[in-house]
């Protein structure tokens, strides 16, 4: 469970506050996305969580315990991490960045290469081909795709996603979607998950919390959100969507 | 035909050139890597270090190299210690500013992998950063490994050896031959250096290979950089421990001083059972008596009027030669603890000449003849005696004569220059080979403005103390050399072309001193 207390984020010294006063809580096994637009303050609430920001005040928990009571590397590595950057190693073939953590904790190198075999296939690369490939050599999707297997290398509880598919187009990120549901449901992770996209947030949340101008609006399932719009923001935010949807099947006859 | 007997005779001192050439470069780097590396490391972390930092490198970048080696010479003394330190120097910039640039240059995104995976700071910095940088830092170090090996040539002016000892020796004999048997190994030896570097730094780009042998890859640089010069001062060690005492005889940059010295040599291994170490054309004057006096050789010939005006800042007025002589001699073993050994019997004075047809035409004979003269006439001189009082500014104070133009020319080119009516005058040496042959004349000096300059062998007297058959081997050449020999002598080394050992030789044979 991670839960934020009253926690606030200024980036010039007390002025304007990115994050400002948000307390949440995501229940162990759930999987809450975060919906803004860009500066709504949806991605440093989750770089906070693991400490690549400190906040500026309030209090993050991990499992009941200050977050800041963790040791960093331990912390961290209690967490996968997957944004939108990817950053895959270029000079790592692709199971040598996998099994980058897997190296440090210092496993064999034959527990090292079944468990790089099991996260390819786990999100759906063949280990054949792409084990010995350079990042350089696989496409946005595939890119993803190892850099989410990288994330569960050291099987985290939790899988901290921070718009992980903003840069790939429709069909890779529609695949992508159903690949994370799939891994939801298999292995039972605790999951955040930042994004701008209103489909993809109904998609794959259990709860759905709305941010803007680094204030949590309202928290709840994507039923209550859509249906008891707690303000006009998140009332004309799915409405524009319906409208959009709308138009769209209308456009196609 | 010249040129090719040339090189043959110098062919076995070519290897011997060439590893000290490469332990210079290879030292410099490998100081500049253990310092640069580190530093851009730093300075790629910390934003306002680094403007430091680069500021730095680039203004010392800025000074000309030879002036670093000179500036260094009062601290570090002659040899190959400052050259190295000097390349080091200029090695460090490109080495420091290709670790920053390399270290910036990986991207946010990789950086922040690093951080979420739980990297510490140094496995991000093993794992991810230098990884990354390698390529560009690789690209510096080829920079650095270029620079230094140019300016290794630049390092034989203050005694550091390398291949810069042939060009320089070829440039104070006016000999191509010795020239070329310098440059054109430095250049192979700058381009099989440059494309070994090239060929790891191509392999490091395509991160292609596995990460073990890029590691083999990187060791064996670092091998080429830390373990040669290893290597080559330890042999050297164990070389001296055997070979026993060695006199370290040292020159000038002039045809006469070499010759002095290589006779001087050939007396040593001849009559005594020490080893002699040649450490020629060492420059100007002050750096001679700078080099004797820091302990970096142990023996030169000096002139008497030389040590007088410029190293004990005496003015001069008329004194004999043997007045003068036991002056300075007292001098220096008071105040240096250098000995003065007995004159060879020649005074090499400065001397200011014409060309023959010249002095006719305007009826010079004196100094003083030419002083009305000399506001139309262009004189050509090297670089000591601009600044020397016993050179221009003695010229100017005493006899009140000042040229329309002063031409700065190496030792060995001004007689060219004014045979070829290039400059109208030189201040030049007086024991030359080249002035009868090429019809030139020495006006008298009637001011008495230069004192007389008599040769003789310097040593530092504690040197003398441990090995007393140094002094009857060496006054062997005591009064041996009149004007006229050693301006023959001369003659054979700078128009016949003929090496300076070998003139040498023959001379001590003719006089049955060997």
């Amino acid at each position: 469970m991670i839960r934020l207390t009253n926690v606030s984020k200024s980036f010039d010294g007390g002025r304007t506050f990115a994050v400002n006063n948000v307390s949440l809580t995501i229940e162990k096994g759930e999987t809450l996305v975060v919906l803004g637009s860009s500066g709504s303050g949806k991605s440093t609430i989750l770089r906070m969580i693991n400490r690549l920001l400190e906040p500026t005040s309030g209090c993050i928990e991990l499992d009941g315990q200050n977050v800041e009571d963790y040791p960093i590397v331990q912390l961290r590595r209690s967490f996968g991490y997957v944004f939108q950057g990817i950053g895959l190693f270029p000079h790592m073939t692709v199971s040598e960045n996998i099994a980058v953590v897997l190296r440090l904790l210092k496993q064999s190198i034959d527990a090292q290469r079944q468990r790089v075999n099991e996260l390819l296939e786990l999100v759906g690369l063949d280990p054949g081909i792409y084990a010995t490939r350079y990042p350089a050599e696989l496409s946005g999707g595939q890119q993803q795709r190892v850099g989410v297997a990288r994330a569960l290398a050291a099987n985290p509880d939790y899988l901290l996603m921070d718009e992980p598919f903003g840069a790939l187009d429709t069909v890779n990120r529609d695949e992508l979607q159903q690949e994370i549901l799939r891994l939801k449901k298999e292995l039972n992770k605790t999951i955040l998950f930042i994004t701008h996209d209103i489909f993809e947030a109904l998609r794959l949340c259990d709860r759905l919390a709305v941010m803007h101008h680094g204030e949590l609006v309202q928290i709840g399932t994507g039923d209550e959100l859509v249906h008891q719009p707690k303000n006009v923001f998140v009332r004309d935010l799915f409405q524009n969507a319906v409208r959009q949807v709308t138009s769209f099947a209308e456009s196609l006859g | 035909m010249n040129i090719l007997n040339c090189i043959w005779e110098n062919l076995p001192e070519l290897g011997v050139k060439i590893i000290e050439q490469l332990h210079i470069v290879t030292s410099a780097v490998g100081i500049a890597l253990l310092i640069g590396i580190p530093f851009g490391l730093i300075a790629a972390r910390r934003p306002l270090l680094r403007r430091w930092i680069i500021g730095a490198a680039n203004v010392l970048q800025t000074i000309p190299g030879l002036a670093l080696l000179v500036f260094l010479l009062p601290f570090f003394g002659i040899g190959a210690k400052p050259a190295i330190i000097t390349l080091a120097i200029y090695a460090i910039l490109p080495i420091a500013t290709n670790t920053v640039l390399g270290i910036t240059q990986v991207t946010q995104a990789n950086l922040e992998a690093a951080d979420a995976l739980g990297l510490t700071s140094w496995q991000r910095l093993w794992l991810v950063e230098l990884p990354l940088a390698r390529p560009t830092m690789i690209a510096g170090i080829r920079i650095a490994t270029t620079i230094s090996m140019g300016m290794a040539t630049l390092a034989a002016f203050i005694g550091a050896g390398g291949l810069g000892d042939f060009i320089n020796r070829g440039l104070a004999l006016n000999d191509t031959g010795l020239l070329l048997l310098g440059a054109i190994p430095a250049a192979i030896l700058a381009l099989l250096l440059d494309s070994l570097i090239h060929r790891i730094e191509v392999r490091m780009q395509t991160y292609r290979g596995t990460q073990k042998s890029q590691s083999y890859v990187l060791v064996g640089l670092l091998a080429l950089f830390l373990v040669f010069p290893l290597m080559v001062t330890s042999g050297r060690l164990i070389v001296a421990n055997h070979h026993g005492p060695v006199i370290r005889i040292g020159s000038g940059n002039f045809t006469e001083q070499i010759l002095l010295s290589e006779l001087m040599a050939q007396l040593i291994e001849k009559h005594t059972t020490l080893k002699v170490q040649r450490k020629f054309n060492l420059g100007a004057a002050a750096i001679l008596i700078d080099a004797i006096r820091h302990d970096e050789i142990d023996l030169y010939a000096a002139y008497t009027g030389t040590a007088y005006i410029n190293t004990l800042h005496q003015s001069y007025t008329d004194m004999s030669r043997n007045k003068l002589y036991q002056f300075v001699k007292n001098e220096y073993q008071n105040r240096f603890h250098i000995t003065w050994l007995a004159p060879m019997g020649f005074n090499d004075t400065q001397a200011v000449v014409v060309r023959e047809d010249f002095a006719k035409r305007y009826h010079l004979h004196t100094m003083s003849d030419l002083v009305a003269l000399a506001p139309r006439l262009v004189i050509g001189t090297h670089s000591d005696f601009i600044r020397r009082y016993d050179g221009l500014p003695g010229l100017e104070k005493k006899y009140g004569m000042h040229f329309k133009a002063i031409k700065e020319l190496e030792p060995t080119l001004m007689y060219e220059a004014i045979r070829r009516k290039d400059v109208d005058v030189i201040l030049a040496f007086s024991t030359d080979g080249r002035i009868p042959v090429y019809h030139l004349v020495v006006l008298e000096d009637d001011k008495k403005l230069f004192p007389p300059y008599d040769g003789a062998p310097i040593i530092r007297s504690a040197v003398l103390q441990a090995y007393p058959e140094l002094a009857p081997a060496l006054e062997k050449l005591a009064q041996m050399l009149s004007d006229q020999t050693i301006q023959q002598l001369n003659y054979q080394v700078d128009l016949k072309k003929r090496s300076p050992a070998r003139v040498a030789r023959e001379f001590l044979r003719s006089k049955q001193l060997v």
